[in-house]
């Protein structure tokens, strides 16, 4: 690999021996192992969602934490139960409004084809609160019907089912983008075969084309059964 | 002269300057693994090796820099060659010159910034970066040099600090009542909290973050996964989130800034395709980092943050030297971070014990010379004769000889300071021919400027050298290789766009130490401070390394970039380098009077006076004189000639480096940290990277992979 002499040159001048390679490899993904994928994929799915699990158990914890710091002044005895049951589904629920996307990170995640395949040989995990392959049990289609202009399509989603059902409840449909209103009247039917459910969605004449994202969540236990995506044409 | 041609000789390897990318291709030309096939010779201007990292001693054997020298974490290959370089010479007869290479270099886990502070004065954010496994020069089993385990290391750094955050909210809730305490109260208080969100939110994102960073390393690249798609949600969630909570805190605005430049990196990243993009990092290197950022949802409030100020004051990012033209080119500023914030081992900053001169060089000038290489002093490049035709090559090299060394000998370089080998600031005249002339007209042998000359020297090709390796710096190739210039449109385009700054530094030492001054806070090495001197560091750990008779308490080293002028000096303007160095002066005095005592208030007297009866004088000349004119026994220099200028990473001119790998010329290859060396920033690592390449290009030693961090996004 040295320099050698050179044939040609009159002086037998010696000359550089030809590089393998001029430039760095930049590839950003590819370098240093990282991305395995095959199995990988889902051993990273399932630490998702048991991380996801611990986060619950973590806000629980610290509402117990609170509420044992506040026990140890005059704080009356006989009232911590119940505080603490105030504090812990008040942890929970701002949890839950302060982390939708977080939620719908893990929902995507869980939805994805490629993956669902990777969750289920798995096994359970040590998950504090729930096995970690609960996965979401295959509930109806929801339907998604507009009022208004003819300008807006959506696809049907299944939605996941409650363990105790009750009625649907929406915060609305937002835009990816910033500056248009919310889609915010939306109320909800059985569809015509008696499974499904059909969300009717009102879109004003002046409303904006774009991408809206919302989820629709079970009134009576808080939790997101389906994420909706609603497209407007401009 | 160098050793004769023939079949069997080895190859003649003409190394030309002294700086760290000529002393490292010398390094790895001349190790055991090449088994004696090349002779080298090193040329350098003046009587010291180091280039920009050269330092000398002065009066009292006080250390005299170029600037501030930090080693970062990251520079493996320096920090590799500098312990092998170490450990060669424990096992030589010679022994070791500072014990072993942690007596050498300190571990330094302190970072200190600045920023002007609405109510006036200025607000120090400090931050401490903790140890991580292994130490900068380990061998790399891991090898996390990609994206996704940057970016892991960044997802996880937002964890730390949001977790951080919360152990900090949570000391804001009152301490546990007592007796009297009102409880309905302290519910209340409680409750407001968590209705900001700070304490469930900060956990809930702090493991959505776990996810990503999850995801990111374990999903393949050519899965469009959701986990990809909504990270860009996530981080906009992390924003709002952030904003909501720490903005309106000084203690944690910091914070949200930090976290806001990395998560529009973190999007940039997926919006600009550079998972997968070949380019790497290189893909977004024709933007300005900040328009970058910006252009990635970073607020204006983060993109004047200490620490963006920080990384541009670090990397002297000023174009012309000037404060108002800051530029760092996006690709070259984000990997130099990701491999500054997450690809240290050991500790974030390494400090030199003594001078760079005596710590890096005085070692490798020792072992190189014990290995046969041939160094000659006083010899300044002035062309590379060039024979053009199919295989262009460098036909002669010329050189000034500024000196002659009496009696023919090999010049002596060293001085004994303390019991070790260190260069002086001067040279040893009594060894050179005309030396008492010499010492009266004190020629500045590293002064573009001066051309002192004994003489000429022309070498030939296959007479006298075999290869070229042009380890100047990019400053000095107009002046030195106008002949390649004239032919080859690359090396035009190169000069005219990887361009360099002047930069300036002066040195106090002082018989307070800066606790005694006022100052509450370790000894950071600081930056994003008031200009013109922005960056500093107390040095007080070298002040046992020098020989005082009274030893001061500590010395602090100032620097940063020096404006050009409008006109660039001719070669006939010899007084320039003299008035820039005292614009220096001028500059310093006054930013010490004026700006200083933000820092260390008790250099104030009772009546707010500077006390310049505080800075320690070497030699002893200046009395009791305590007025401003005391200034003038510390150091100060503006380092104006080309091979002393800063290199650049202006934005859009990485792709006209070239790198030593090409083989434009066949027996010239180049080092130095204006090379295409990978790393691409003005820095020690570069240049090693850069003599790394420069061996390979020779010899095929190192091997390209073991160049650690050459391949790299």
């Amino acid at each position: 690999m040295a320099g050698k002499k050179s044939t040609t040159a009159a002086a037998a001048r010696a000359t550089r021996p030809e590089a393998e390679r001029t430039d760095p490899i930049r590839d950003g993904f590819t370098l240093g192992g990282l991305g395995g994928g095959g199995e990988d994929v889902g051993k990273g799915v399932v630490e998702a969602v048991r991380a996801g699990y611990e986060v619950i158990g973590e806000n629980l914890r610290q509402g117990r934490a609170v509420a044992e710091r506040m026990a140890a002044g005059r704080y009356e005895l006989s009232d911590t139960p119940a505080e603490l049951s105030v504090l812990g589904n008040r942890l929970v629920a701002l949890g839950r409004e302060l982390s939708t996307v977080w939620f719908d990170l893990v929902g995507a995640v869980l939805r994805d084809p490629g993956l669902k395949d990777a969750l289920k040989p798995l096994g359970a995990t040590a998950a504090p609160h729930r096995p970690a392959t609960e996965a979401p049990k295959a509930g109806p289609m929801l339907t998604i019907a507009f009022l208004g202009p003819d300008r807006a399509r959506a696809r049907p989603v299944p939605m996941t089912v409650a363990e105790r059902p009750a009625s649907l409840v929406t915060a609305g449909f937002h835009p990816l983008r910033q500056g248009p209103p919310p889609l915010t009247k939306v109320r909800f039917t059985t569809a015509g075969d008696g499974v499904g459910i059909v969300a009717i969605v009102e879109i004003p004449e002046d409303q904006p084309g774009g991408r809206y994202t919302g989820t629709v969540c079970d009134a009576g236990s808080g939790e997101p059964v389906a994420a909706v995506t609603i497209e407007i044409a401009s | 002269m160098m050793a004769s041609s023939g079949r069997t000789a080895p190859l003649r390897v003409a190394i030309i300057g002294g700086g760290c990318g000529a002393m490292t291709a010398a390094d790895f030309l001349t190790r055991p693994e090449q088994q004696g096939r090349f002779a080298v010779t090193v040329f350098q201007e003046g009587w010291r090796l180091g280039g920009k990292g050269a330092s000398g001693r002065g009066a009292s054997g006080r250390i005299e820099e170029h600037g501030l020298h930090i080693w970062l974490g990251h520079y493996d290959n320096s920090f590799r060659m500098m312990r092998d370089c170490y450990a060669e010479l424990e096992a030589s007869a010679k022994g070791h010159l500072f014990g072993d290479w942690r007596d050498a270099f300190l571990p330094e886990p302190d970072i200190g910034l600045f920023s002007p502070h609405e109510t006036g004065g200025w607000q120090r954010w400090t931050g401490r970066f903790p140890p991580r496994p292994g130490l900068p020069g380990d061998p790399r089993k891991d090898a996390p040099h990609s994206l996704a385990g940057y970016f892991m290391g960044a997802l996880a750094m937002a964890q730390t600090l949001l977790l951080d955050v919360e152990v900090e909210r949570r000391g804001i809730l009152p301490p546990a009542p007592r007796a009297t305490s009102d409880s309905a109260g302290i519910l209340r208080l409680v409750q407001a909290l968590l209705s900001r969100g700070v304490f469930a939110g900060a956990v809930m994102l702090v493991e959505a973050l776990a996810i990503l960073r999850l995801g990111i390393g374990l999903l393949p690249p050519a899965v469009d996964s959701p986990l990809l798609r909504l990270a860009d949600r996530v981080a906009a969630g992390l924003r709002e989130w952030a904003e909501a909570n720490l903005l309106a805190d000084d203690r944690h605005r910091h914070i949200w800034e930090l976290l806001d430049v990395v998560f529009a990196g973190l999007i940039g990243t997926w919006r600009a395709g550079l998972w997968n993009d070949p380019r790497g990092l290189d893909a977004i290197d024709d933007y300005d980092c900040k328009d970058w950022l910006r252009a990635n949802g970073a607020s204006e409030r983060s993109l004047s943050s200490p620490f963006i100020r920080g990384l541009y004051d670090l990397g002297f990012a000023q174009d012309g030297g000037d404060p108002a033209r800051p530029a760092f080119a996006a690709g070259s500023g984000t990997r130099g971070s990701l491999r500054m914030l997450f690809g240290y081992r050991g500790s974030l900053f390494w400090r030199m014990r003594a001078g760079m001169g005596d710590v890096v060089f005085a070692p490798l000038y020792e072992a190189l010379k014990d290995r046969g290489v041939d160094f000659r002093f006083f010899h300044r490049l002035t062309n590379v004769g060039m024979a053009w035709g199919d295989a262009p090559h460098v036909a002669r090299l010329e050189f000034d000889v500024q000196a002659r060394v009496r009696g023919g000998g090999a010049y002596q370089p060293m001085v004994d300071v303390a019991g070790r080998p260190c260069w002086p600031s001067d040279p040893d005249w009594r060894q050179l021919e005309e030396g008492a002339r010499l010492a009266k007209a004190r020629p500045q042998f590293e002064n573009h400027w001066d051309r002192t000359r004994a003489g000429t020297l022309r070498l030939e090709v296959g007479r006298d050298f075999d290869f070229v390796v042009l380890g100047t710096s990019i400053g000095a190739i107009p002046h030195v290789a106008p002949e390649i210039l004239a032919h080859d449109k690359r090396w035009r385009d190169m000069v005219a766009h990887v361009k360099t700054t002047a930069t300036q530094a002066f040195q106090i030492w002082l018989t307070e130490d800066l606790e005694q001054l006022g100052w509450d806070g370790p000894p950071y090495i600081s930056s994003a401070f008031v200009k013109p001197f922005d960056t500093w560091c107390d040095m007080a750990h070298v002040i046992p390394e020098e020989a005082w008779m009274a030893p001061p308490a500590t010395a602090i080293y100032f620097c940063s970039a020096l404006k050009d002028p409008d006109v660039t000096p001719t070669d006939a303007d010899t007084g320039y380098p003299q008035r820039r160095a005292d614009e220096v002066k001028a500059a310093a005095a006054k930013f010490l009077e004026e700006q200083v005592p933000h820092l260390w208030p008790k250099l104030l007297d009772a009546e707010g006076r500077f006390r310049w009866s505080v800075l320690a004088d070497a030699e002893g000349t200046s009395g009791e004189g305590a007025g401003p004119e005391r200034f003038a026994t510390q150091y100060w220099r503006a380092n104006v000639s080309p091979s002393e200028r800063y290199v650049l990473s202006l934005p859009g001119s990485g792709c006209f480096r070239i790198s030593p790998l090409e083989r434009s010329y066949d027996n010239l290859t180049i080092a130095g940290d204006w090379t295409a060396c990978g790393l691409n920033s003005g820095c020690t690592e570069s240049a090693v990277m850069s003599g790394m390449l420069a061996a390979h290009a020779l010899s095929g030693f190192p091997k390209l992979q073991d160049i650690m961090a050459y391949d790299h996004p």
